[in-house]
């Protein structure tokens, strides 16, 4: 039987970005963003538009879910068991992707 | 000023998006160090919640346990009562047109709903072990659709007639005037069982007692469907005329093409014309015109017919001389 995880992929960059942040801890917002601009070393920067905008259509996928957090004014965001799983298939997907692009670089070189 | 068009771009988002996320998008704008590119990221945002979020089904997929399936759960969504206020002004005003133009013809015009062209497509084949017969009885009656012609002012002043036509074609077809005591019975108005004059056309009204009498025999008697009908020549048409109304009728078919139509049912004119002179000048009522009677104004103005009427010379005239004389007035005399 197919998994269903493989139906989301291939995840967007902002999307990838967001879930792969989750994936250590459960962050806020802010946190996110930060943490997206570390893990791609400043080469990619989320904003806070773009942000909400993806984390409510995760959310509405089920691959996010809201916490409750010690600041009202803030609000925590985790990685649930499906996104966990997406992340997973597209992490499988893009290491297929990497293994054949170096078996074709190596035959090219 | 940036952050006064930043809370804008959040106000111009969805309101389920802004009241979930716009305080929060706030807080990080106001500790961004670059404001300008928020802006546009704001902006690139609102497209977003504008053109593609608001088109995605509300679905929402809830995780299980391990080797369960996921599942997809629609969130509850009503329509606004508010909603339903224009859909069902526009309703009750579409419907009201419809029935005002049903009911509202223009210049004859009629509705017609369906479809008026019969296709192909309409006819069903059909099987029969019956034997073709020869000869079938049938009358084809073809008039300019969806008009009718309009009813003939004879057929209007006698009401019989009007009566028996009932498909309104100013013709007597065999059909109905095999229904014809039903329809006669319908203009029996005040239920005696017999049809007076009055039942059976339009009369004049303004005479005294004794003139109405002698009116309603000749209206009777020059009308031919009433002669025909009235076979006893009382002035009525009585019950045992009216079920024996179709064998009359049938005697009237002048050409016997098994119909009646306006011409073998007009009265002669010639008989018209004498039926009303002796109206108007018997003034006794004794069926002649006599010379005392002669000697009116009226009968001045009309003395070379009777003279004419009176070549025989006996003193006095009765309709029939005046027929005769009429006819040769008008050339067509026998």
């Amino acid at each position: 039987m197919k998994d269903e995880s493989t139906n989301f992929l291939p995840l967007s960059p902002a999307t990838l970005h967001i879930l792969l942040a989750l994936a250590g801890e459960d962050m806020h917002g802010y946190g996110i963003m930060q943490e997206v601009a570390r893990q791609s070393e400043g080469a990619y920067k989320l904003g806070p538009g773009t942000l909400y905008d993806n984390l409510q259509r995760l959310m509405d996928q089920g691959m996010v879910q809201e916490i409750a957090s010690d600041d009202p004014r803030r609000r925590n965001y985790r990685l649930s068991t499906a996104g966990r799983k997406v992340l997973s298939a597209e992490i499988s997907r893009l290491e297929g992707v990497v293994r054949e692009a170096r078996l074709h670089l190596r035959r090219s070189s | 000023m940036t952050r006064q068009l930043y809370t804008l771009l959040l106000r111009l988002h969805p309101r389920a998006f802004r009241d979930r996320f716009g305080e929060e998008m706030l807080a990080i704008y106001d500790q961004s160090a670059q404001k300008l590119s928020l802006l546009g990221d704001g902006l690139v945002s609102l497209f977003r919640q504008r053109t593609l979020r608001g088109s995605e089904p509300a679905l929402s997929r809830t995780a299980t346990a391990d080797g369960v399936p996921l599942f997809y759960s629609a969130s509850p969504e009503v329509p606004r009562a508010v909603a339903f206020l224009p859909g069902t002004l526009v309703t009750f005003v579409a419907f009201g047109l419809i029935c005002f133009t049903m009911g509202h013809r223009w210049r004859q015009m009629s509705l017609i709903v369906g479809s008026h062209h019969p296709s192909p497509s309409h006819l069903l084949g059909a099987h029969t072990d019956a034997q073709p017969v020869a000869d079938l009885p049938a009358e084809i009656k073809v008039t300019p659709y969806p008009f009718h012609p309009p009813v003939s002012p004879y057929f209007q002043l006698i009401l019989v007639l009007a009566a028996l036509d009932a498909d309104q074609d100013n013709v007597i077809s065999a059909a109905e005037m095999e229904s014809a005591p039903a329809a006669l019975w319908k203009l029996d108005k005040d239920h005696d069982g017999k049809l007076s004059a009055e039942e059976c056309g339009r009369m004049e009204a303004s005479f005294d007692a004794v003139m109405r009498v002698r009116l309603r025999h000749t209206f009777m008697r020059i009308h031919p469907v009433l002669a025909a009908l009235d076979a006893n020549h009382d002035g009525e048409i009585s019950a045992d005329e009216i079920r024996n109304a179709a064998i009359a009728l049938r005697t009237l078919d002048a050409n016997g093409d098994g119909k009646l139509e306006e011409r073998e049912l007009r009265p002669d004119p010639a008989v018209l014309m004498a039926s009303s002179i002796m109206l108007t000048l018997d003034r006794d009522g004794d069926g002649r015109i006599s010379q005392a009677e002669r000697n009116g104004p009226t009968a001045a103005r009309i003395r070379d017919v009777l003279d004419r009427a009176d070549q025989d010379g006996k003193g006095f005239i009765v309709e029939e001389d005046l027929v005769i004389a009429i006819r040769r007035s008008l050339g067509v005399g026998k």
